[in-house]
This record gives C-alpha cells, sequence and structure tokens, in this order.
C-alpha cells in the first residue's frame, strides 16, 4: 500500500490590510505506484475546488479602521484583486479612470523601478483618498510627478515646476 | 508674409516651427501682438530677462514648493522656505538669465523683496487655510474642438480641492484687480476648460492670488465665477482667430502701451510686411 497526502492551501489579501487563507490537507491509500498519478490529480482538483469555494465567504472584516463588519466575496471592487500575501494586483482589461497613455507610464514606472503595487496604491490613498484605477487625469497627472520625483528624476530640489530644477509636470492629455 | 532671413538675427539657424499646441499665453501673445508672437515664438528670438520677471519666477518656484508641502501633508519651517527661495534665485539666473541688475546691491535688493513677499505669503491665511490641492504646477491639455492635431496646453499653478484652478501673480503695485481679471480672462477660461476635461468634473470658477512687492507684501486674492456658455464660446473663438492667423502666417504690428517693454522693437521697427 502507498499512502498519499496532499496538501492545498491558498491565502488571499483583503481590504483593509487584512488576509485570510483556508488549507486542507487529505490523506489516502493508493493500492501501487502507478495509481498515484491520477490519484494526485484527482486530490488536487477536489481539494483545490473546495478551497476555491469556501475561501470566497470572508466573515468579518475591518472597514477603514471602523471595524465594521463586510460581508461577501473578496473584494474585486473597483478592479482591484487581492492576491497572496496582501499583494495588490490590477486585473487585466480593468479600465482605469487615467488616460491610457499615463496608465501605461505609471506601469512603466512601476516595473522599472520594481515598486510594489501596494505601496503605490496606499500613496494614492495617502493624497487622493481613492484607489489608483479610480484616479482621474488630473490626479494621476501627481501621482506620475511624484513617482517620477522619488524613482525617475531624484529628488535634490522638490517643488519646482515649468523647467524650474526638473522638467515640468506631467501633461495630463485629455 | 515676413521676409524671414532679415530679420533673424546673422548666424542664428532658424528651427522649423511644429504648431501643434497653443498655449493660454500664446493666444494672449498672440491677441496682443501678432509680431511679437512671431518673433518670441516663431523665430525664437531670444528676450533678456528682466530682474522682475526674475523674481517673478523664483516667487513663483517657492510657492510651488510650498503647495507641495500642502499636497504631501508635510509640515515645513520657513528656514527651509527660505534656503529653497535663495538656491532657486542663484540657480534659475544661472539657468535661464542673464539678468540685468544695475549692480550687486539691486540684486540683493530683488532677493530680498522676494524672500518678503513668499514669507508673507507662507504666513498669509489665504495658505495656511487651502486645504489639501488636488494639484500642484499641473501640465494639462486638450484637444482644440474641430482639430484633430492641435492641443489647446496650460501650466496651471494649482487646483483646490473643489477644482478651482489657481494663478499666482506678482506685481510691483497694488492691482486694479478688476482690470486685471479682465485682462487674465482668456487665461483664467483656458484653464477651467482644461481642469474640467481633466477631472469630468465641473469647475466652481477660478482665481488669481496677486503677490504685490510692497514694503510691507500684500496677498490678494480675486475670484472669477464659474465662466458662462457665452464666455466659453468667445473664449473659442478667439482661439480659431488665433490658429487661422497662425496658419495663415498673419503675422503683422499691433502698436499700443505694450510696446513700452516689448524686446523686439528694433525689429518691429524694421518690418514692413514683405510678399508671400
Amino acid at each position: 500500500m502507498v499512502v498519499l497526502e496532499l496538501n492545498y492551501q491558498k491565502k488571499v489579501g483583503l481590504p483593509g490590510y487584512s488576509s485570510h487563507s483556508c488549507g486542507l490537507t487529505v490523506t489516502t491509500e493508493v493500492s501501487s505506484l502507478n495509481d498515484v498519478g491520477a490519484q494526485v490529480s484527482d486530490l488536487y482538483r477536489r481539494l483545490q475546488d473546495s478551497v476555491d469555494r469556501e475561501i470566497r465567504e470572508t466573515g468579518w472584516l475591518p472597514n477603514n479602521g471602523n471595524m465594521e463588519a463586510v460581508n461577501g466575496t473578496s473584494s474585486s471592487s473597483k478592479g482591484i484583486q487581492h492576491g497572496a500575501n496582501g499583494n495588490t494586483v490590477y486585473r487585466n482589461g480593468t479600465s482605469w479612470a487615467c488616460s491610457e497613455k499615463q496608465r501605461g507610464l505609471i506601469e512603466r514606472i512601476v516595473d522599472e523601478n520594481d515598486i510594489n503595487w501596494e505601496d503605490l496604491h496606499q500613496l494614492a490613498q495617502a493624497r487622493f483618498s481613492k484607489p489608483i484605477i479610480a484616479l482621474n487625469k488630473l490626479e494621476a497627472s501627481g501621482l506620475i510627478d511624484e513617482m517620477l520625483e522619488k524613482y525617475g528624476r531624484g529628488g535634490a530640489v522638490n517643488g519646482n515646476g515649468r523647467g524650474h530644477f526638473r522638467s515640468r509636470g506631467r501633461s495630463v492629455r485629455a | 508674409m515676413i521676409a524671414m532671413d532679415t530679420l533673424s538675427p546673422p548666424g542664428t539657424e532658424r528651427k522649423a516651427w511644429v504648431f501643434d499646441h497653443l498655449s493660454a499665453s500664446s493666444i494672449k501673445d498672440y491677441l496682443g501682438c501678432p509680431l511679437r508672437f512671431f518673433f518670441s515664438r516663431v523665430e525664437g528670438l531670444p528676450q533678456p530677462t528682466s530682474p522682475a520677471l526674475h523674481l517673478g519666477k523664483v516667487v513663483h518656484a517657492g510657492i510651488e514648493w510650498l503647495n507641495h508641502r500642502q499636497w504631501r501633508g508635510e509640515q515645513f519651517n520657513e528656514a527651509d522656505l527660505v534656503a529653497f527661495y535663495r538656491l532657486a534665485f542663484e540657480r534659475l539666473q544661472a539657468e535661464e538669465g542673464p539678468v540685468h541688475y544695475a549692480d550687486d546691491a539691486a540684486r540683493e535688493k530683488s532677493m530680498e523683496t522676494g524672500e518678503r513677499v513668499l514669507l508673507a505669503f507662507a504666513r498669509s491665511d489665504l495658505y495656511q487655510e487651502a486645504g489639501r490641492p488636488r494639484g500642484v504646477e499641473v501640465s494639462a491639455s486638450m484637444l482644440v474642438p474641430g482639430h484633430e492635431d492641435l492641443r489647446l496646453l496650460g501650466y496651471i499653478d494649482r487646483v483646490d480641492g473643489k477644482n478651482r484652478p489657481t494663478d499666482y501673480k506678482t506685481c510691483a503695485a497694488t492691482p486694479n484687480v478688476d482690470l486685471e481679471m479682465f485682462l487674465h480672462r482668456i487665461q483664467l477660461i483656458a484653464y477651467e476648460e482644461l481642469v474640467e476635461a481633466a477631472t469630468n468634473e465641473p469647475c466652481p470658477g477660478s482665481e488669481v492670488i496677486f503677490l504685490v512687492k510692497t514694503k510691507i507684501p500684500k496677498i490678494i486674492r480675486a475670484q472669477a465665477p464659474r465662466t458662462t456658455d457665452q464666455e466659453r464660446e468667445r473664449f473659442w473663438t478667439l482661439v480659431s482667430t488665433v490658429i487661422e492667423g497662425v496658419q495663415a502666417e498673419r503675422y503683422h504690428p499691433q502698436p499700443g502701451q505694450h510696446c513700452a517693454w516689448c524686446a523686439f522693437r528694433a525689429e518691429c521697427s524694421v518690418w514692413s510686411g514683405g510678399e508671400r
């Protein structure tokens, strides 16, 4: 007899800087090694289906520091998916309020500087009280400017635009 | 059509001028004097930086520094502000000068005047109670209606939390506010159009903050109500006038009081129209 023990675990980040996880472990036996592949495949699918079905129910969550319950499925509000370890990821195809050009520039700066999206999300919340994807063109311009100052142009002298000390504020093209 | 070669200074390599955008200030320039517009923006003839212009730019930089602190929710002390201002004074002169002061004493006096104005602004209720701005030194552009390849461009000093654009003006004496607001109307309407296009939200109006460089500086706020439909129509008609004039290369002098401080009087005096 061959004993198989399979563990499947998933963790998702949630609003309010929280997260939750769900894991299952199944122990079973197979009569021969030839049966292991098929059994593992079947078990993995069953475990994953079970976890994916149950983990959608998030139960009580902290909400904006007010400790109010937020019931329902994992948040995908405003196009934000919460991945493992609380990292926030943005769905492909999610529409942003700013221009495509601005979105492309933000994504490029993030990629080139290996910026954590969650950090950027927090910056947007701090400056504009809204997530990145909800920033309008004017606000996105300000965010881009701040990102370039911090990551792209150096921050030696702050607060000077129009070609004074640094290039002009990022253009908002409407 | 102007005989351009005879007007460019010897040795000037005339760059190809691409007309792909209009700024709020260029609209005002063309309407003020098309020939001056040609000399400064098409020919790109150098213009000396007056001490007043230099001081205005430096004070402007200081105000931007202050607004950025407010935007980021950062505290600051006046020593940091003054240090930034003095650095800006030196570096701007190096980068965009030369600036022709009568002597070192005049330069020092100019620097002190700007510092006084900037500190007065930082201490004013107008700044202290302004709240977090929505945008600081924002460059915004939008397509000119009816023109696929032409954009209206503007650099807006500040947009407040209610979507109101603010422009800062330094002046040597207490302004005639009504007249100044009338003269700035084109620029303010342009800013409202740009902000509304960039935010998809209405502007409640616009404002100009005058910083008066008197011995005891004055900070004067003038607010304009929301642009009416008639004013918008008037604005875009004026924009069309400028576009048609530039595309037709209609550059002619428009004599007036502004000739007193125009840098191109010598070039203007030899203008005789010429043929296409």
